[in-house]
């Protein structure tokens, strides 16, 4: 390539005082780093308050439970440990015997059965009007 | 110092680091660029203005340069075309050619403060102003960048033979030019 360091001397226009150096904090603002800087602070100027305000609730909350943990403890267990508990208390013998009980008769007992008939011998019914009755 | 880094170093650099390359290759050629782009807007505030649209060009196309050319002519490509079409813009918007502002610079105070060429440079001047938008291009790139001929048809998308051409024209009509004034 020719060598173009002659070509300031042959140029006869001039420029305002800094404005190469001016051009250049311009130009790199627009493109490079700080460009990007000032995007990221912008960015992080609008998240904050938002950072800030989960940061506050999280501090609430963990505070809230250690709270609630040392004033309640029992509360403090998970599920799996209260299902434990519970099945833990449970008899065995008790809870086979649940399962394997028959369902209750739905059948008339045979007091209620005799009751039934004197009550019917004592006012006359014939079975005769029953069955009308009932049909 | 910057100016001397190779293109090929400052490619290197931008695949490392966009950031770092893109700034050494405007640390290169940003000064050089502002010339070019002066002698064919003329005016500071119109040069300032294509500069910075051509780097901000180059900052958003780097990662596309194909290496199909050199990249200090692609540079001077898109340069040239923010140049010419700012010019174009001017001329469209105000009617006033360009072979006018060699008047307003000998006769405005502007003129003086921001050039100061002697008698000579400002009829050379005025002969450069007075030739067509190629040609005018092709004796700037040769005569101030001294420029290779492959390398300028780069640039200009032109072949080699007609850019010979082109600077031989433009070479009589400034000789004419400085001759008849």
């Amino acid at each position: 390539m020719a060598d173009k360091s002659n070509i300031k001397e042959k140029n006869p226009f001039r420029v305002p005082d800094n404005y190469f150096s001016e051009v250049s904090a311009e130009i790199y603002s627009k493109t490079t780093g700080a460009d990007r800087i000032r995007d990221k602070s912008r960015i992080i100027r609008l998240v904050k308050p938002a950072l800030m305000l989960a940061a506050a609730m999280i501090t609430f909350a963990v505070i809230s439970y250690t709270v609630l943990r040392l004033l309640f403890p029992e509360y403090g267990n998970t599920v799996e440990e209260n299902y434990t508990e519970i099945l833990n208390q449970f008899d065995e013998v008790e809870l086979i015997n649940k399962l394997t009980e028959q369902e209750p008769d739905v059948g008339l007992h045979s007091a209620e059965s005799d009751e039934i008939i004197k009550y019917l011998l004592d006012h006359d019914v014939e079975y005769k009007s029953i069955i009308e009755f009932l049909n | 110092m910057r100016k001397d880094i190779s293109d090929e170093l400052i490619l290197e650099e931008y695949r490392n680091n966009r950031d770092r390359g893109f700034r050494l290759l405007f640390d290169k050629y940003h000064e050089r660029i502002y010339f070019h782009i002066r002698r064919i807007v003329i005016l500071h505030e119109d040069a300032d203005d294509a500069l910075q649209d051509t780097f901000l060009k180059i900052w958003k196309n780097l990662d596309k340069f194909r290496r199909e050319s050199s990249i200090y002519t692609w540079v001077y490509r898109i340069a040239s075309n923010e140049a010419i079409a700012l010019v174009k813009k001017r001329k469209s918007n105000t009617g006033l050619p360009l072979e006018n502002l060699s008047e307003y610079f000998n006769s405005s105070e502007e003129g003086g403060k921001w050039f100061d060429g002697d008698e000579a440079e400002q009829k050379l001047r005025n002969a450069i102003l007075k030739l067509p938008e190629k040609q005018k291009l092709v004796f700037n790139l040769k005569y101030y960048e001294d420029m290779r001929y492959e390398e300028m048809s780069e640039v200009l998308n032109t072949s080699v033979g007609a850019l010979k051409a082109s600077y031989h024209h433009a070479v009589k009509k400034i000789e004419d030019y400085l001759t008849n004034s």
